[in-house]
């Protein structure tokens, strides 16, 4: 069992994100900015972040490299969720450090299917 | 003198001068010296040689001719050489060849090298060594200087003369004369053929012809004058007179190396025939006869000479001229299309250069033509008041079209001493200008291009938001079975997402069709008031994070409007004041007017906006560059609807801000239904 933090801040995909994860059996914490997704971060010291890029006042990338800063949160892996699939942004999330990165609209089943495989220590990228 | 100090030490930056050149030339020079004094001797002593000569005294003194031609073909510097040469070699020859004490030899040889030294010296000091007789002034200095010299050596050797007891008044004219003879006529003939052949000319075909065609006149002339027995002796002298047109001929058409050559022959044949008892000579004294042969090529052999310098110079001039003019011309022509003009006061072109510019037919034949000879009448038109004004001063530069030619033209005053000029620069740059526009028009292109993929990568980024929810919800129902309340809300959500979808591209037809013109209104009387009451309550935004007031003014007549777009309106502008300032706050809604102007804003206590955005958030494309671009979402359409909106209205829409405090959106409307489609 491992800890999510879910961080978005359209309330209806955050609603889908937790639908779709509720029976993998993981607990699941939700933050509908930047900020609050990096304080629930430093507090629980979850297994794995689920973050929107487009957020404000704290924006996925930012939020991404304040993790990475932070030693004691090595360990924690993130994925990244954006609307862009431009090639520029992906690069950008991998050269962030992130262990994969998922384009909207995603289907449930790769939802599920990459946040096993990062759970379970494999990183894609 | 900043280049020395670059240079390593030890070399100097002088180029070292050619020793072994110089003293080579030298003794070139000494060894003709010789070889002419010889040839010279040999000439006087020619009885010695010739039997059939009867010694005849000389007209004039070779020698002389000789030394001095050498001082005038060579450096200063060098002289000393020279004259030390003559000086040794006539006091031997004097002591050998004319058996005369050593003393006398001695000293009256003094006399022939003061004389070429004086006379060659003062010619140098006025008449540099490249311009000797080129010109009048540089003749007549030539005269002048070989007079005086000639004085001096007359002088000196009379009075050596008189020391040997030949009487001084008797030995004067002779020498005076002889040596002034051989200054004034060999001398030059021998300096002029030996630059002659340092330059190497090459005589065009008719020219030859007719330096051969004189020179058998002459010789024709002398045959008849000189060689034959005349039957009046008392008259015969005067007929030396009968060269005269001939050497005017070589005066004027072969300057004064011609002159000098042919009168060199005719002292030549003079004195072959006196030698030979022939010619004119034969009836008087020799000594009268040499007196009226020197004083006829003095009288004769002066003016001429002056007038040889005179047409040469003129000679030289005009070549210069066209050198120049053929320089300038060469330089002008490498201008590749157009055209190098000049005008006098009277717009009448004095010089066309360039390559001319074929389509107005502009051409070298412009010269001597006025301006509307030479261009197309309106153009000519145009070009006048510049032409004017550049007569007057004044330098202008514009375009002009013409057939669909495009060209640059500058009109300048040149600077002329006698009369106002101008100077007309004219180019085709019709091709330019195109590359220009195009270019231009180009990057304008590429600049829509790029705003355009921008906005379409921004726009498909804001559809898929809604997408997400509706792709995640339908597949969790699908495939997953669902207590029939979460389905029910599992359905709400989707259908929420779908409408905001289609508001989405609602917005986006919207703007496009209202952008295009092919918006219509429907007008109605509309109570803004109640407008914004009905907005806030049914399809307003989420605001709960923020405080709604209003400030709605009760007097605010009503307007003829179309309603539907007035609420879109109002929906917008709250959604975006909520929008902008996601740490909540106040969010007011006000409403006033004035005599002509209702008057709707929206205000905020957001993030605010750059003074530098406040346009460009009307304007769709656009990505602010604040910190918060990347989470603001939204199409990006809601401020450009609202604009267009307002103008489809008669009216406007602005914002103002200040960063960090908050904005203030506005929104004017005509209260008198000036409204309708653009």
């Amino acid at each position: 069992m491992a800890k999510i933090v879910i961080c978005d801040d359209d309330p209806v995909i955050t609603k889908a994100l937790l639908v779709c994860l509720q029976g993998s059996g993981h607990k699941l914490y939700v933050a509908s900015d930047g900020l609050e997704g990096l304080k629930l971060v430093e507090r629980e010291r979850p297994d794995l972040v689920l973050t929107d890029v487009a957020m404000p006042r704290l924006n996925g990338f930012e939020l991404v490299d304040a993790i990475h800063a932070r030693a004691d949160l090595h360990q924690v892996r993130i994925i990244l969720l954006s609307a862009s699939a431009q090639r520029s942004q992906l690069e950008e999330g991998y050269s962030h450090g992130v262990a994969d990165y998922i384009v909207k609209p995603f289907t449930v089943v790769d939802l599920r299917r990459r946040v096993e495989r990062v759970l379970n220590g494999g990183v894609d990228g | 003198m900043a280049n020395v100090a670059s240079l390593p030490p030890g070399i100097s930056s002088e180029p070292v001068p050619r020793i072994s050149d110089d003293l080579r030339r030298t003794l070139k020079i000494t060894f003709w010296l010789v070889v002419g004094l010889l040839l010279s001797y040999i000439y006087s002593n020619a009885a010695l040689v010739l039997p059939s000569w009867i010694e005849a005294p000389d007209p004039l003194f070779p020698p002389q001719a000789v030394i001095l031609s050498v001082l005038l073909l060579t450096p200063m510097r060098r002289w000393w050489v020279y004259l030390t040469t003559y000086y040794v070699i006539q006091v031997v020859q004097g002591m050998v060849l004319a058996s005369l004490p050593p003393w006398y030899a001695s000293l009256s040889n003094l006399a022939n090298v003061i004389e070429p030294l004086v006379g060659a010296a003062l010619f140098r000091r006025f008449v540099p060594q490249s311009q000797q007789f080129t010109s009048l002034r540089a003749v007549a200095i030539y005269i002048g200087s070989v007079t005086l010299g000639s004085i001096v050596g007359a002088t000196w050797g009379a009075a050596s003369r008189a020391l040997a007891g030949a009487p001084f008044e008797q030995s004067w004219p002779g020498w005076f004369l002889g040596d002034l003879l051989a200054s004034l006529v060999l001398a030059p003939t021998i300096v002029l053929w030996v630059t002659a052949g340092r330059l190497a000319l090459r005589p065009s075909r008719a020219r030859l012809l007719e330096a051969v065609a004189l020179l058998g006149a002459i010789l024709l002339l002398g045959w008849l004058v000189f060689g034959t027995k005349i039957q009046d002796p008392d008259r015969a002298p005067a007929l030396l007179y009968l060269t005269v047109p001939l050497l005017l001929w070589a005066a004027v058409r072969f300057g004064p190396r011609g002159l000098m050559t042919a009168l060199s022959l005719v002292t030549v044949l003079a004195m072959a025939s006196a030698a030979q008892n022939l010619g004119p000579f034969l009836g008087a004294s020799s000594s009268a006869n040499l007196f009226t042969l020197q004083l006829f090529l003095l009288g004769i052999g002066v003016p001429l000479f002056c007038l040889a310098a005179l047409v040469r110079e003129r000679q030289l001039a005009q070549e210069r001229l066209q050198q120049s003019e053929e320089r300038h011309r060469a330089v002008v022509g490498t201008l590749p299309h157009g055209a190098v003009l000049l005008f006098g006061p009277d717009l009448r072109h004095r010089f066309a250069g360039g390559h001319g510019v074929p389509e107005i037919g502009l051409l070298e034949t412009i010269e001597g033509r006025t301006l509307h000879e030479s261009f197309p009448e309106e153009m000519a038109k145009s070009l006048e008041p510049h032409y004017r004004a550049a007569l007057a001063g004044a330098s202008e530069s514009f375009d002009l079209t013409q057939d669909d030619r495009t060209y640059e033209v500058e009109v300048l005053p040149v600077a002329d001493a006698d009369t106002p000029t101008g100077m007309v620069l004219l180019q085709d740059v019709t091709d330019q200008r195109r590359a220009e526009v195009l270019a231009e028009d180009n990057a304008q292109l590429e600049q829509l291009n790029r705003a355009k993929s921008e906005w379409v990568s921004v726009v498909s980024h804001e559809f898929r938001t809604p997408l997400t929810g509706i792709q995640a919800f339908s597949e969790l129902l699908r495939d997953e079975a669902f207590p029939l309340e979460q389905v029910r809300e599992f359905a709400a959500d989707i259908n929420r997402e779908a409408e905001r979808l289609s508001r989405m591209i609602g917005d986006l037809l919207d703007l496009e069709r209202m952008e295009a013109g092919q918006m219509t209104i429907t007008l109605a009387e509309v109570d803004l008031n109640v407008l914004v009451e009905e907005a806030i309550m049914s399809s307003g935004p989420d605001t709960s994070h923020h405080t709604l007031l209003r400030e709605l003014d009760p007097t605010l007549p009503v307007l003829i409007a179309d309603r539907d777009k007035l609420t879109q309106v109002i929906v917008n502008l709250l959604g975006n004041a909520i929008k902008y300032s996601p740490d909540g706050g106040d969010v007011t809604v006000g409403t006033s007017c004035d005599t002509s102007l209702a008057h709707l804003w929206v205000r905020d206590q957001g993030i605010g906006i750059p003074a530098d955005d406040l346009e460009a958030i009307f304007r769709r494309y656009t990505r602010l560059e604040s910190g918060y671009n990347v989470s603001i979402k939204g199409t990006g359409l809601g401020l450009p609807i609202v604009r267009q909106i307002a103008e489809l209205h008669g009216g406007q829409a602005w914002a103002e801000s200040e960063a960090g405090v908050g904005s203030t959106f506005h929104v004017t409307l005509p209260l008198k239904g000036e409204a309708g489609a653009d």
